[in-house]
């Protein structure tokens, strides 16, 4: 499998290259957040990972996932029937979590436990004052994923994403977006985690199954992270990620490149399949062309013949304008 | 007065409406619109009684025994667990747009919250500008509000054409002996609905307006209800 490329310019971690934040494929980051503390401590031991945790808990409770050890870290769903999932969700303090993954760090064949995208400053106050994360002007939310050996099913987030592994070791599987239709992706609802999944089993594909999922490999970049090293993985890259020994944490950032009134485009996927796919061949080339026209291919010449005033949604979108066009979308669909 | 405007979410983005009842709220009032619907709710908390308004007989619950009374305010909150809608409403109403129904916001409400109070109360709008839970639930009320408004004047009709009201005045006796009249009020005539023909009866039935009608008797004997918070207030200092 080819490996992720590495960011060929220098890397400042204070001062994250902004071409980086902006690229359009996977980079590697070998060894750019090292000195970071939480990193340092997880040099020395479990243990002083989870004191330093410790040092900036406050006592919230945290979701955490459990998953029977036969399952061998996959958290997904329970059966063929795509209709219920294989782990257990329970609240817990940080300090259940972490001695449970130091006791079950010696056990051959134990459960995993999983803590997924919990919000840092939420959690540990006062963390990333230490371990600082700057990413400029971006209004990020930054989460921590907390685990033992585990491995989360090929999915996309919508939002451009700096993970960087704090303690343990994580191998990153990543897919371009246009691999979709070789990664035999699950329903959009139930999910395991909220994002659709690839319902292909990494560690043992199912080729007679699955035939196309071999295209998707030879497109597939992997990368295994230790302490200290980070990927950038832009909008919309599928990623399987692996947790790979007994304690690991991941800290991540996610962003998005548009104005925080701009909705997911998901909403416009879903809206698109109770309308658009199902209408007659005709008629869906007829949307297809319009889409193409006021959305794929739009530029100023899709609208520039109308009054400035008079554009509404065919011109520049501004937060009003958005407002505006939200309520008559509420109101459109409220039947 | 009252300034209704459309409400829209760029306008109004950042409006907020106070919870609570109390006089601050404009809650200070001796009675509501009751609707038909909700007579077999309403009468176990209040007399329910008809007033002759512009337009004609308007049914009511009582909340209080003199003008801008009401006697289910108790700190900040409403003492009962039911309230007619028509007083849970405000400061929304429904407006008319040639056929369409719109909502509007009576921006001289006291619920209204000013600028300079802060992040107090119920916000309308979410922060991208979709409906708060709040406005949801205030949107449900008034159509609510407006479905069942529809029927009143069948009821009314009906309490007409069979001569069903009959006006009383009721002369309370408050603790120390002072005494409180309330004029110009109607009730149900309970010997002339007790005449009824039997197939005016089964039609009333049929037409769902015998139970709202026994209902508005039954409401009467909470007129002994407020005569005991009134006296509460005045002397037992409660």
């Amino acid at each position: 499998m080819k490996s992720v490329p590495i960011w060929p310019g220098d890397v400042d971690p204070d001062v994250l290259p902004d071409e980086l934040l902006r690229a359009d494929r996977p980079y590697l980051l070998r060894g750019a957040f090292a000195h970071w503390p939480v990193v340092q401590a997880a040099r020395r031991s479990d243990r002083a990972v989870a004191d330093h945790m410790m040092g900036f808990y406050r006592g919230m409770q945290i979701g955490l996932f459990q998953i029977l050890p036969e399952a061998r870290g996959r958290a997904f769903y329970a059966d063929e029937s795509l209709s219920s999932f294989n782990f257990t969700r329970h609240v817990a303090t940080l300090d259940q979590v972490l001695m449970g993954l130091l006791g079950l760090a010696t056990a051959a064949d134990g459960p995993t436990l999983y803590v997924g995208s919990t919000t840092v400053e939420a959690v540990l106050p006062g963390f990333l004052d230490v371990n600082r994360l700057d990413l400029g002007e971006r209004e990020a939310l930054v989460s921590l994923w907390l685990g033992n050996r585990s491995r989360i099913a090929a999915h996309y987030d919508l939002p451009d994403n700096l993970a960087i592994v704090a303690a343990g070791r994580r191998r990153f599987t990543l897919f371009p977006p246009e691999q979709i239709g070789n990664l035999y992706m699950g329903p959009l609802d139930p999910t395991p985690a909220g994002q659709p999944v690839s319902l292909v089993d990494f560690l043992a594909p199912d080729f007679e199954r699955f035939p196309r999922f071999a295209r998707a490999l030879e497109a597939a970049e992997q990368a295994e992270l230790e302490p200290g090293d980070a990927v950038f993985i832009p909008s919309m890259w599928f990623h399987h990620v692996e947790g790979l020994e007994p304690i690991n944490l991941l800290i991540n950032a996610w962003w998005r490149q548009t104005p925080a009134h701009v909705d997911s485009p998901l909403n416009t996927l879903h809206l698109a399949l109770m309308t658009l796919r199902d209408l007659p061949k005709r008629e869906r080339q007829i949307w297809q062309h319009h889409f193409q026209h006021f959305i794929f291919g739009a530029d100023a010449s899709t609208w520039e013949h109308i009054p400035a005033e008079a554009r509404g949604l065919l011109g520049p979108i501004d937060e009003t304008l958005s407002r505006r066009a939200r309520a008559q979308l509420l109101s459109n669909l409220k039947r | 007065m009252t300034r209704p405007v459309l409400l829209d979410n760029v306008t109004h983005r950042h409006l907020r409406v106070h919870g609570g009842h109390s006089a601050a709220t404009g809650d200070a009032r001796q009675s509501a619109l009751a609707l038909p619907a909700e007579f077999r709710q309403l009468q176990a908390h209040y007399p329910i009684v008809f007033q002759l308004v512009e337009g004609g007989f308007q049914p009511i619950a009582l909340f209080g025994l003199e003008p801008d009374q009401n006697l289910f305010l108790k700190d900040g909150a409403w003492d009962a667990s039911v309230l007619p809608m028509a007083a849970q409403r405000d400061p929304f109403m429904i407006g008319h747009h040639g056929e369409q129904l719109q909502l509007h916001v009576d921006l001289d409400s006291p619920r209204i919250v000013r600028p300079e109070e802060g992040e107090v109360g119920s916000a309308v709008f979410m922060p991208h500008g979709g409906h708060s839970e709040y406005l949801d639930r205030m949107i449900g009320l008034l159509e609510h509000l407006h479905a069942q408004a529809q029927a009143l004047p069948a009821f009314i009709e009906v309490l007409m054409r069979h001569q069903l009201l009959e006006p009383f005045v009721l002369d309370v006796t408050l603790g120390d002996g002072a005494q409180a009249r309330l004029s110009g009020l109607h009730t149900v005539h309970e010997e002339r609905l007790a005449a009824l023909p039997g197939t005016v009866l089964e039609s009333l039935q049929r037409d769902g307006h015998l139970l709202p009608i026994y209902m508005q008797l039954a409401s009467l004997s909470r007129f002994e209800d407020l005569a005991a918070r009134h006296r509460r207030r005045h002397l037992g200092g409660v």
